[in-house]
């Protein structure tokens, strides 16, 4: 059901684990994963850890058939086992819908449009928005 | 593969590096600039029409160039009847298709720059060397982490000699990858070709080549399937 690529590179004694969960079932699941290196660091947003991390394991929602990213750093050499799935338990639909829609970038972001003032309409005010006759 | 090349800025070369990327990755080009286009164009149902729903995105995308393009229509009318919203969906279809897709994302940070990120499962930045600008590259990537479409490669664009790769790999948490200031690659862009094309020697078809095999890394356990074609 859902299945997990992990890729690590070590760079300057950093590990740098990248992985991707994908979902493949017919209902979102809560996902859960779990490493064994020892200290993990989190990817950070202001300072804090990025939503869903505690301590060594983080968890996120994958939508039925897509998938989503995770990655971390650690100063430990990728021995252990880098990351395992700990829990895949399905949830409600309605807990899926927190995903980003286009609907939530237009409330966000604003609405790209041009507005209507700005388009010429063609035969009526043509002359108006065209440039002056040299 | 979905690939947003993107950068806040303009004039940083957005279009350049998103075309080239989509020679060297037989990708389809989709120009995302709904307001202001400036990837080759032709006859034909453009972005505009797809999200207008006049045209369907598959359809759209004109076979027979140097690169797979989906154009994107230069009229104010034709923005305005155009829905962003769809882009998503229109970009998942196109990859359904015909596989690879590279978006060259507009300017600023409205939602028609935000929706291609949405659309994309990586982003590349584009920023210039010498007007590094750095709060919205910032922004570009906090907001290409919110959805999903994570920062893989940072272009360094019209370098000279001495690239300052390793401060911005350091302010944006990114591998650099540098694509010279280039008379081959300028000569391309003004006669509407790849520079792998046209200069597949030059340094900087080897710089576009080197970006490609930086954002695909081999993955193991799960191969790519390319589908469709």
């Amino acid at each position: 059901m859902v299945e997990l690529d992990v890729q690590t590179e070590r760079r300057d004694c950093v590990t740098f684990v990248a992985a991707t969960v994908r979902n493949d079932g017919r209902t979102g699941r809560r996902v859960t994963l779990r490493t064994g290196l020892d200290p993990v660091w989190p990817p950070r947003r202001q300072g804090v850890p990025a939503a869903g991390w505690s301590g060594d394991r983080v968890t996120l929602t994958v939508a039925a058939g897509r998938e989503r990213g995770v990655g971390f750093a650690t100063p430990a050499a990728p021995d252990e086992p880098v990351l395992t799935v700990v829990e895949a338990v399905a949830v409600a639909g309605d807990e899926e819908c927190r995903e980003p829609t286009p609907e939530h970038v237009v409330r966000a972001l604003g609405d790209p449009t041009p507005p209507a003032d700005a388009v010429p309409v063609l035969g009526t005010d043509a002359a108006t928005t065209e440039e002056e006759p040299r | 593969m979905r690939v947003a090349v993107t950068g806040g800025k303009g004039g940083v070369g957005k279009s350049t590096v998103a075309y080239n990327l989509g020679a060297v990755t037989d990708a389809v080009v989709v120009d995302g600039d709904l307001g202001m286009a400036d990837l080759p164009g032709s006859a034909g149902p453009d972005l505009h029409d797809v999200l207008a729903d006049r045209a369907d995105p598959v359809e759209a995308v004109r076979e027979g160039g140097p690169v797979d393009m989906l154009p994107c229509g230069r009229s104010l009318a034709g923005a305005r009847a155009a829905n962003v919203r769809g882009l998503v969906d229109a970009v998942r279809s196109v990859e359904r298709a015909y596989g690879d897709v590279v978006v060259d994302c507009p300017a600023g940070l409205a939602a028609d720059a935000g929706m291609p990120l949405l659309a994309a499962d990586r982003t590349v930045l584009v920023a210039l060397p010498d007007a590094f600008a750095l709060p919205d590259a910032l922004r570009t990537r906090a907001l290409a982490r919110e959805l999903d479409a994570g920062l893989a490669q940072v272009v360094l664009n019209r370098t000279g000699t001495n690239p300052p790769r390793a401060a911005v790999e350091r302010a944006l948490g990114a591998p650099v990858t540098t694509v010279p200031e280039s008379d081959p690659l300028a000569r391309a862009t003004a006669t509407g070709q790849p520079v792998t094309a046209t200069a597949p020697d030059s340094a900087a078809a080897e710089a576009f080549h080197a970006l490609a095999a930086a954002i695909t890394p081999p993955r193991r356990g799960a191969r790519r399937t390319r589908r469709g074609r």
